[in-house]
Formats: structure tokens, C-alpha cells, sequence
């Protein structure tokens, strides 16, 4: 779809997959975008009545589907799709993060004053950047962790989803979901206590 | 740390985790020999798994959340203007585009219309070709179950849009969740989304895309189905652009709800439609999708729409049902009703796989939901058969068919009984329980004479009708009951040798039950809850009346004492399990029984008299997954326990011993397709099963004297009968004035009306229908005009004993047809939501009636002939009679700030004037605020209601105030009218209650 008008994402994301890594500078804001239109259009559609929990993982599934054509996607095509929203997502909510502590420490950025019914605390909020610097840390030495964490934790995929984005089996996302959050958690809150 | 360094940790950490926990430090120790670092880093982790984890917490959501909260920029379309229309807000937005509500920008009137515009990439080109064909088919659309396209067309910068009805509303399944609505209710709304369908269906409209998002319930509680035939002008099925991702746009937007040939992209048809409302339909029982579980993958979903069988409705319910079981004394959440397999077999019928192998059309559909909530047989087999077999509605059906083609169904009895079981605590609204008794008072006996009732001494022991609950003290000297008097609750107490009741608690706005005497007769007990409640709280008082004392938090069910009256026993639910457990008569020292994990529900209880067994209710499962009623013993010593007799009751509701410990008495339904709720007796040795009752009524609850044989229990019933009598106006009838005209019971109480030549056309009940009938004055000759296998009621007949007008659900919703007067040339005549209470013009040229539009009833008029009726105002109201002359219609003018009898011209121009009559309008079903003129047209007559018993009286149209015309004493009247030469009136009379009966079980 969006074929007329749009830039060809299907496309985008092949090129991605075959290494071509300004493709991902020009799918990230995107993906950025519908998944906002799409949280947008549910908070509309409580109009209706429809149910309005937003579950992070619908909503990318639903951005995919909108996003991805179909008849020409691939397998591949799919992991990353589901790889780059999972980096928006954290993108999101760690600028979100940033943005909170700047403010609590009087950086002025005005425009977020939060919503109530969005509860990132401050403690969160430390937690969420410490976390998103440990999982770069991370993804230096155990990229495939690293990206079941991102995967998992920022894009709200069950480990089932994840192995198969991943395309690995999903007795090894939950063993290494397992290892994987033992050492980040050493890490954050190492860093919290160093504080 | 290097990525080899952290293989070795990660190795070490997984290993250690396969060890168990005592061995981790010395296997650490081994393996790290001198390299504390590597041992500490892992030791660390170890106890990081061991604790709770940050990442435990579910970010993801919270991301979702923020991007929500995230203000956007100014949409660029509010204020635009679109075709003649002006764009005010965004009102929602789906995968095709985005729908604002516009007002009309001509400036002509307000007009407030949803404008959708299809989104930026769509085949505009296409779409609005596809538009000018099928625009007029659309814009015929006409039903007002259907929100109509107005127009459409290109914006200037060339995107489609379409304008249509504004609706204002709620999505069907948010509305039934909201409300909680029962099961009844929800097919009663389904079947109205598929006579929407069906009405499209017939111009050749397929829906595509129907889901709970496009149907929505308007603030009137009326239906309306959204985007009709929109899909298909979105859906490229033109071979140029099948190739484009635009013929899936639609599809995968709503994957949940498409049929397997839309996801295959084959070929579209009404059947697809059909699986459309047969999920949704599954959703209405359940509440969950067929095969969406959690959230699923899209492809994964696909597949199973395409090759998982859907499980059963029931199966669904019936795992919930473990969770949270119904409460039989209590109102149950109606989304745990239970689910029989007839619907099952509708919902698995509309959900096949194959197109060929689903409902046809959505006609048959909402005919199979009709006749299932109508107690007929449905068309829908177990088993998936590829060959439905059609059943067409015919008396005796049940037994005509052999068991092996089709099930013979017990809804009108289940029915009956679900409708029971909400009422067996409260006293339903007026209107609830006469469709209650309707439905489940018509049946011919089944079974055999009393055995028991040539033994036995029933007496009435209340009259007030409104009794919801009764017991009898130990010495079966006093009888106290629950009164229920305009939704509000109150205790009374009657001696058997003082016929004044006296009130023992007054009136509270607490759902009362449960009401039990103490051993010692000096105390009542009763549980007290919220209506809201599903639970409810114990308390006491003293027998004589006085302050209440709470006894105990969170009692469900009916409780008992020990014989020594020094603790009862009482049911609680607990992580979704039914409990038996006992208490101290002051609350304390609660104790389970010894059996802990009964698999079933559990209804009442009843302590034996020597006080060593407990005997419970259960509704058990059985091999079809019925509800089967059973009555258990349980040993109070041993735990141990045993079923009481292997009849497959239906529903039991109530269970209590007889003094002398040789048996008990039950309410139940004889078995499942028993119509009503009797109470039978069973002897607790050899387990011989006898009826205590025969009759066609409904008992609820039940309590037996501990040293008499004294039986109470509350009897609901209603009869009518025709009757016929001489009238004069000037003096006042008397029930010595009547004459029977038909005895068969609830006559005429769908309506009556006399023909020119002295015949009496009336309603009789056959098969839970009201049919129209035909008699002579005198009772004689009674002749069959209807068979509709629909009701069919509230006649009128022409002057020239031409025609009667009478209203008939015969083609699904109540219009108005028109047949001769002996039943031949039937007709429809209007079209509208609903329409009723038809009144032939005295020039028999026209009919006024009422048309209910969204719960809103009008007045409108219709020629003879039919055609486009014309509204006779905006006002609420009802019940229109026309003037001898007729110049004048009478109604009942039913606006929230004025209600009464009033009057208007007959073309409805100018204003109406309306009287200061005293009138009990509010809460009152239709029956009693029948209208019609007096031969002179001088006087309005109407029924005035007054306990329980009603009076003609005569409103003159000078203003003076009503008169009382007739003097009865007994009985309501539901229907009346005049003969033509006002020298007879026929009445229909009768009397709905629900009272105490005593009944003397023999020694």
C-alpha cells in the first residue's frame, strides 16, 4: 500500500536486510510516525467504544501490517520490521526518560509535562536510561542478546514472537531472556548504587 | 568486558543455574579456581536471577502509552470544506481513512453528518467509478437499522469521500459488556444486526466488513450498522490493480472478523457476511474471539480462521464457569448464562469454513437465533452436518422428529428457566415477568396426576401478588416473607390464625434473601446485598421485628440451621469453587466441611432433622455438557457423600428436609425440557421421586416446619380469560355483569376487538405465539385467523368489516399488515422499526398507529393501502383512538415532564390538549393505558390500575374529571373495547401474582 505516495517500506527493509544500513535512517522515522498515527487513531477510537488498552505489541503489529506489503514481504523483511520498531519504541520511551529527569532537574523542556496516566517516575525513569546504556554495552558483546532484550523488554514481543523474528528456537530466547536480564540487572543496579 | 570474557560467564551462570542452589558455590569455586572477578561477576548474576527484576516490568506498554499521550499536530482537515459539508472534528480513524463529523455548509438546516475520507494512496479513480455504479443501490439502502449513505465524491485534491448518517452510539460489544446485558438480550440485539444484513443482503449488498466497530447501539439502544457496501468500493478487484496491496487494505485491517474465502481472496458472498456475525455472535456469548488468542501474529490468525475448528460457545463458558460459577439465588453475570448446544450449533453453523455450508443468508440466521429464543427447533445441526436440515415451525414439533436429525430444543423451557433463576431472588419488573409467564404458562401436562395431590391441602397464605420469598417458623404457626412493593424490599410476618400480616423490617433498598427462622423460632435470618453484588452479608433480627445485627460477610446461596440451632451452614466461593461451610449462629468460629473439592455448583442446602446430613443442590455437567440438576447428602461426620436419586432433573433450586427425616422437598424443573419449576418430593431411603405440585406455574424457594408438616413456598402465575358484557354507561358493571367468552388461558391479552357483525377477534398463546382468533359474541365458533408462527396481536377492525389491521412480527419486526376479515390476503403494511396499536379511521380510509423508533414511540398515519405513513408529531406517544367522527385522535401523550391521556385533530397539525387526568402511567406495562372513545365521543375511557385490580373509567373531553364507569373488585383488566353499537364490551381480565402457599404434606 501506500505505494503512490509513500515511501516503499517493503523496499526499504530488503535493502536493509542485505546490509544497507541508510535504509534504516530512513525506516526509523516511519516507523516512528505510523506507530504514533496508530496510537493516535486508538485513542480515537475509544469514540466507538472500542477497547483502548494499548498494548505495545498490537501496535506493532499493526504498524507491520500497514507498513509492510504483504504479497512481497519476507521472512527477513519481517524480523526487521519488528527489530526497528522495537528500537523505536525504546527510542520513545527513552527520550521520554531523558526528557523527565531533564526537566526535574530544570532543563526546561516544557513541552512534557507528563500525563498523569503515563507513570514514568523519576526512578523509573534513571532506570530506563542506566538500562539503555547497559544494553549498548551489551550489544557490543552479545549483539543477539542485546537484541532479544530490545526485542522483548522495548517492543513487548512474547518469547515466542521473538524466536520467531529471530529465527531461533524459543527455549534459547528464554534461556538467554534469563541470562540476559541477570547480567543487565547486575549492571543498573551497580550503577544505581554507584550513584 | 570482551565478547570471549563474556561467553565464559555465560557459560558458568548457565551451569550454575542447572545445578540446584546448595551446589552453585562449590561448582563456582571449581570451575573459577583464582579468578574472583569471573566468580563474583557470576555469583552476581545469580542472585540478580534469584530477585525481582527491572526488566520484569512492562515498559513496552508504557512506550505505547506515551506515544497516546503524545499531542499531534492540528489535523489540516478540521474547518476544510468537503462537498457541502464542513469538517468539525475527527471522530475516529481505521485503516481506510479517517471519519470527521461535518455539518451541512449550505446554510439550508443543521444537518450533522460522518464524513469519511478514504486516506492518501487509495485507487481514487476506481473507488469513485465503483461509487457512481453502486451509488444508487447504496443510497437504497433504506432501513433504519442501517446508517445511510448520503453521498460521495473527490476532494480537491483528489481523495475519495463518502458522506454518511451520523450516529451517535457505542459498539455492540462494548454496550452489552457496559450494560451487562443478558443472553437474551444480546441475541435479541444480534438478531436485529442480521435482519440489517439480511434487508442489504436482498439488494445484493454484502457488508464485507462487519465487526463490532461498525455496529454500533445508538443512545436510544438501537442498532445501527455502519460502512454498508463501503468494503466493496474500497476493494479492488479490477485485475489492473490486484496486484496493488489495496484489495487487502480492508481485509487485514480487520483480519479478526474476516471469513476464510476473504482471507483466501475468493469469492465475496452474503455467506461471508454470515461468518462475520457468526464471530460476532460468538463474541456477544462469550466474550472472547474464536481463534484470537491473546495476540497472535496476523499470519498466524489467518491460519487458524482458515483451518482451526472453533471451539463450542458453551466449552468456552463452561471453563469460565469454573472460575465463577452462577449463583442461583442470586443474579448471575449474564455472560456466564449457560450456553446450549442448540446455539452452538448456530454460532458453529455460521462459522463453517465452507460458504455452501453456512446459513445461506443472514434471514436464516436471524430465524434460527428467532426461533431459538422462541423455544423452536433450530435449523443448525450438531455435528456440522453439510445438509442442514430446515425445520419449519409446526405444532408438536419436538416429538416429530426423530432425535437423531435434529435436537429437540429446550429453550422456551430454558427459557423460562434462565428468566426463573433471575427472578427466583428478585421480584423482576412488572413487564419482565408477564413476558415470563407468557412464555412458560401455555404448555399442555406432560405428566401424570399428583401422586401426591389428592393428599395434600394447598391454601393461599399472602394475597398482595408481590411476594419474591417466604419461610415458615419451626412450629409452622407463622410464615414470614419478602414483600416487594416498587423495587423496594420489605419483611412481613403472618400468623396462620390472624390474617393481618404485620411487618417485621421495613422497607430498604437491599436486595433481600435467603430467609430462614432459627431452630428456636425466635430469630429470623436473612441475607441482605446490593443489587450490584454478586455476594452477600448475613444478618439477623428478632422474629417479632426489630433492629438487624450482621452476622457474617461474603454468604452466598440459602443457609440452614443445625437442628440445635447452634451453627448453620452456608456457601461461600472461593478461587472459583463452591464451599460448604458451617458457622456459629453468631458468625465465629467458621468451619469447612469435610469434603473440600466438589466438582459442581452448589446450590441451597437443608441440615437434616437429626442433624448428622446435609442435603445440597448441585448443577452438575453431564456427558453433553447440559446442567443437570442433583440433589447430594452429605454426611456431616464422615464427609462422605452420596447423590439422592438418578433423576436428571433440569434446574433444582431449593432443597429442605421433612421433620422426620424420610425425605426432602424440592423446587425443580422435572427435567430439562419441563416447562416449569414444580415442587417434587423425594424419600431418602429408596429415592421414589413424587410430584408435590401440577400445575403450569412456577414455585420458588422452598422451606418445611421442623414439627409440623407445614410446606411453604412462593407461587408466580398469571391467567386472562375473554369476557363479555352488557354496557351501559350509566351504571356501574360488576363481575356479576361478565360472561366467559374463551376460557383457553391468557386470552386476549395481546388485544381484542369487536367486528361489525358481532364477532370478537382476540389472542389466544400457541407455541409461545399470540395468534389472532375469531368468535361469535357468544363464545361460539371459534376460528383460527393467524398461523404466522410469529406474534401477531393487537387487532383493529374496519367499519366495513373489510379488513382487520393488526400488528405481526411475521416478517421480523412488528409492522402493521393488513388481512380480511376471515384471515385471507395478508398484507404488510409499513416498514418502520417498530410499529403498533393500529386504529382503523371510522371512514376505514386510514390507520393511526404507533412507530417506535430507536425506544422513541410517535403517532403516525397510514393509508389502508399502505404506503409512506406521516408522522403526526414528535412527541412521545402511544395508544392512539380515534374519534367517532373522526376528527380527534385521544393518546397517551407520554413526554417525561407531561404524561396523560390527551388529544389532538386527527392530522395532527395543531396542538394537543391534554387532560389533568390522575394516571399511573410510570412503571405500568402498555396494557393498562388502553384508550378508547365512548360512543358519543364525548368521553375518553381507560383502565385505571389499583392493587392488583383495575376499573374502566371515563375521561370527558369537556376537562371535568374521570369518572369511574365499572365497580369491579377483583382482577386486573389488560384489554377492553366496544362492540359497534357500544351494547357489549368484551374484557380481558386476569390476575398476575406471585403469593405464599401453604401446603400440608401428608404424615
Amino acid at each position: 500500500m501506500e505505494k503512490q505516495t509513500s515511501p516503499d517500506v517493503t523496499g526499504l527493509l530488503l535493502d536493509f536486510s542485505r546490509g544497507n544500513n541508510l535504509a534504516f535512517d530512513e525506516l526509523f522515522p516511519l516507523v516512528y510516525e505510523e506507530l504514533r498515527k496508530i496510537a493516535k487513531a486508538h485513542l480515537k477510537r475509544e469514540h466507538r467504544g472500542e477497547e483502548h488498552t494499548l498494548q505495545a505489541t498490537a501496535l506493532v503489529h499493526e504498524a507491520y501490517l500497514k507498513m509492510v506489503n504483504q504479497k512481497e514481504a519476507q521472512w527477513e523483511n519481517r524480523a526487521h520490521f519488528f527489530g526497528i520498531a522495537a528500537q523505536v519504541m525504546r527510542h520513545i520511551l527513552i527520550d521520554h526518560a531523558r526528557s523527565r529527569l531533564r526537566e526535574k532537574r530544570g532543563g526546561g523542556d516544557f513541552k512534557l509535562s507528563l500525563d498523569e496516566n503515563i507513570n514514568l517516575s523519576d526512578e523509573k525513569s534513571a532506570e530506563l536510561v542506566s538500562l539503555d546504556e547497559a544494553l549498548k554495552i551489551f550489544a557490543e558483546i552479545d549483539p543477539v542478546k542485546a537484541k532479544i532484550v530490545e526485542l522483548r523488554y522495548f517492543g513487548g514481543l512474547s518469547n515466542e514472537e521473538i524466536a520467531a523474528v529471530l529465527n531461533i528456537g524459543t527455549a534459547t530466547v528464554t534461556r538467554s531472556w534469563r541470562t540476559a536480564k541477570a547480567w543487565l540487572q547486575t549492571q543498573i543496579s551497580g550503577s544505581n548504587s554507584a550513584k | 568486558m570482551s565478547p570471549e570474557q563474556w561467553r565464559r560467564v555465560e557459560e558458568l551462570f548457565e551451569a550454575a543455574l542447572a545445578l540446584p542452589a546448595h551446589q552453585r558455590e562449590k561448582f563456582l569455586r571449581e570451575s573459577c579456581g583464582s579468578d574472583d572477578a569471573l566468580r563474583l561477576h557470576v555469583e552476581a548474576m545469580l542472585a540478580a536471577d534469584q530477585s525481582e527484576s527491572n526488566l520484569d516490568t512492562n515498559v513496552a506498554d508504557l512506550g505505547a502509552a506515551i506515544l497516546l499521550g503524545e499531542k499531534s499536530e492540528l489535523d489540516q482537515n478540521i474547518n476544510r470544506r468537503i462537498g457541502n459539508y464542513k469538517i468539525i472534528r475527527e471522530i475516529g480513524r481505521g485503516g481506510m481513512g479517517t471519519v470527521y463529523e461535518g455539518v451541512r455548509d449550505d446554510d439550508e438546516f443543521l444537518q450533522r453528518v460522518a464524513v469519511k475520507l478514504i486516506r492518501r494512496g487509495m485507487d481514487t479513480d476506481f473507488i469513485l467509478r465503483r461509487f457512481r455504479n453502486e451509488r444508487q443501490i447504496l443510497a437504497n439502502l433504506n432501513h433504519s437499522f442501517i446508517a445511510r449513505l448520503y453521498d460521495g465524491g473527490s476532494t480537491d485534491d483528489h481523495l475519495p469521500y463518502f458522506v454518511m448518517e451520523y450516529v451517535e452510539g457505542e459498539s455492540i460489544t462494548h454496550f452489552c459488556n457496559r450494560n451487562n446485558s443478558s443472553l437474551i438480550e444480546r441475541l435479541r440485539l444480534f438478531e436485529k444486526v442480521c435482519t440489517a444484513a439480511a434487508y442489504a443482503h436482498k439488494r445484493q449488498i454484502v457488508h464485507r466488513d462487519i465487526k463490532p466497530g461498525n455496529i454500533l447501539v445508538t443512545t436510544e439502544g438501537e442498532i445501527k450498522l455502519l460502512d454498508f457496501g463501503i468494503a466493496k468500493l474500497l476493494d479492488s478487484e479490477n485485475p489492473s490493480a490486484g496486484d496493488t496491496l489495496d484489495s487487502m487494505t480492508g481485509r487485514l485491517m480487520t483480519p479478526a472478523y474476516a471469513s476464510p474465502e476473504q482471507i483466501r481472496e475468493t469469492a465475496v458472498t452474503p455467506a461471508s457476511d454470515v461468518y462475520s456475525l457468526g464471530v460476532l455472535l460468538f463474541q456477544l456469548l462469550t466474550g472472547v474471539h474464536p481463534f484470537k488468542k491473546s495476540n497472535p501474529a496476523p499470519y498466524e490468525l489467518a491460519r487458524a480462521i482458515c483451518e482451526d475448528a472453533p471451539p463450542t460457545p458453551s466449552s468456552v463458558i463452561l471453563s469460565r464457569r469454573r472460575e465463577n460459577p452462577v449463583d442461583e439465588d442470586f443474579a448471575e453475570t449474564p455472560s456466564n448464562e449457560k450456553i446450549s448446544p442448540e446455539l452452538d450449533n448456530i454460532v458453529l453453523k455460521a462459522l463453517q469454513k465452507n460458504p455452501a455450508e453456512r446459513y445461506s443468508s443472514a434471514d436464516e440466521l436471524a430465524a434460527d437465533i428467532n426461533r431459538f429464543t422462541d423455544g423452536q427447533v433450530v435449523s443448525a445441526e450438531i455435528h456440522n452436518s453439510i445438509h442442514p436440515i430446515s425445520v419449519t415451525k409446526q405444532a408438536g414439533l419436538n416429538t416429530n422428529f426423530s432425535e437423531a436429525r435434529t435436537i429437540p430444543i429446550q429453550p422456551k423451557k430454558n427459557l423460562s428457566v434462565v428468566v426463573l433463576t433471575s427472578l427466583i431472588f428478585f421480584a423482576a419488573i412488572v413487564g419482565a415477568s408477564f413476558w415470563f409467564f407468557w412464555k412458560s404458562g401455555n404448555s399442555a401436562l406432560t405428566e401424570k396426576p399428583a401422586y401426591l395431590q389428592d393428599k395434600i391441602k394447598i391454601s393461599r397464605i399472602t394475597t398482595s401478588g408481590q411476594v419474591t420469598q417466604a419461610a415458615v417458623s419451626p412450629d409452622g404457626s407463622l410464615v414470614a416473607y419478602i414483600n416487594e412493593e416498587n423495587g423496594r424490599q420489605s419483611i412481613w410476618s403472618k400468623q396462620s390464625d390472624n390474617p393481618n400480616p404485620t411487618l417485621i423490617m421495613p422497607e430498604t433498598d437491599l436486595k433481600l434473601g435467603s430467609l430462614v427462622f432459627t431452630p428456636a423460632g425466635d430469630e429470623i435470618y436473612y441475607i441482605a446485598q446490593k443489587s450490584e453484588n454478586r455476594v452477600g452479608s448475613l444478618f439477623r433480627f428478632p422474629a417479632a421485628g426489630g433492629a438487624s445485627k450482621k452476622v457474617l460477610d461474603d454468604v452466598s446461596g440459602k443457609i440452614d440451621f443445625a437442628p440445635d440451632g447452634s451453627k448453620f451452614v452456608f456457601r461461600r466461593r472461593n478461587g472459583g469453587k463452591d464451599f460448604l461451610l458451617t458457622a456459629s449462629a453468631d458468625g465465629t468460629e467458621i468451619r469447612e466441611l469435610p469434603f473440600l473439592d466438589f466438582p459442581a455448583l452448589i446450590g441451597s442446602a437443608s441440615w437434616s432433622p437429626d442433624g448428622k446430613t446435609i442435603a445440597f443442590c448441585v448443577l452438575e455437567n453431564n456427558e453433553t455438557n447440559q446442567q443437570l440438576g442433583a440433589i447430594y447428602l452429605l454426611s456431616v461426620e464422615s464427609g462422605e457423600t452420596k447423590r439422592l436419586s438418578d433423576k436428571k432433573w433440569g434446574v433444582l433450586t431449593n432443597v429442605a428436609w421433612e421433620p422426620d427425616g424420610t425425605a426432602v422437598c424440592v423446587t425443580a424443573q422435572g427435567d430439562l425440557s419441563a416447562n416449569n419449576i414444580q415442587i417434587w418430593r423425594v424419600t431418602i431411603d429408596n429415592a421414589v421421586v413424587e410430584r408435590v405440585t401440577n400445575d403450569t406455574d412456577n414455585y420458588r424457594g422452598i422451606s418445611i416446619a421442623r414439627q409440623s408438616n407445614t410446606l411453604v413456598s412462593v407461587k408466580s402465575e398469571l391467567h386472562t380469560k375473554v369476557w363479555s358484557m352488557a354496557f351501559d354507561n350509566r351504571a356501574k358493571a360488576t363481575e356479576t355483569s361478565l360472561t366467559q367468552l374463551s376460557s383457553s388461558n391468557l386470552a386476549g391479552i395481546w388485544g381484542l376487538e369487536w367486528t361489525p357483525d358481532g364477532k370478537v377477534v382476540y389472542t389466544t398463546i400457541q407455541d409461545a405465539f399470540s395468534e389472532l382468533w375469531l368468535m361469535n359474541g357468544d363464545g361460539t365458533n371459534q376460528m383460527r385467523l393467524t398461523n404466522a408462527g410469529a406474534d401477531s396481536l393487537l387487532p383493529s377492525v374496519s367499519p366495513d368489516n373489510r379488513y382487520i389491521v393488526y400488528v405481526s412480527e411475521a416478517g421480523g419486526l412488528r409492522h402493521l399488515w393488513r388481512m380480511n376479515v376471515d384471515g385471507s390476503n395478508k398484507i404488510e403494511l409499513t416498514h418502520g422499526d417498530t410499529d403498533k396499536s393500529p386504529r382503523i379511521s371510522p371512514d376505514g380510509k386510514w390507520v393511526v398507529f404507533t412507530r417506535e423508533t430507536g425506544g422513541k414511540p410517535t403517532l403516525a398515519k397510514v393509508s389502508i393501502d399502505g404506503g409512506e405513513p406521516v408522522m403526526l408529531g414528535e412527541f412521545s406517544a402511544d395508544m392512539p383512538a380515534i374519534s367517532p367522527d373522526g376528527k380527534t385522535i385521544a393518546f397517551l401523550l407520554l413526554e417525561p415532564d407531561t404524561a396523560g391521556i390527551a388529544i389532538m385533530p386527527s392530522d395532527g397539525k395543531t396542538a394537543a390538549k391534554i387532560f389533568d387526568t390522575p394516571f399511573p402511567i410510570a412503571g405500568k406495562p402498555f396494557y393498562s393505558t388502553l384508550l378508547r372513545w365512548s360512543q358519543d365521543g364525548k368521553a375518553i375511557y381507560f383502565i385505571k390500575n389499583d392493587k392488583g385490580v383495575s376499573n374502566l373509567w371515563s375521561q370527558p373531553v369537556g376537562g371535568k374529571s374521570p369518572t369511574q364507569l365499572s365497580d369491579f373488585k377483583t382482577e386486573e383488566i389488560f384489554y377492553f373495547g366496544f362492540s359497534p353499537d357500544f351494547a357489549r364490551l368484551a374484557l380481558t381480565r386476569g390476575t398476575q401474582t406471585s403469593d405464599v402457599l401453604q401446603i400440608n404434606l401428608p404424615r
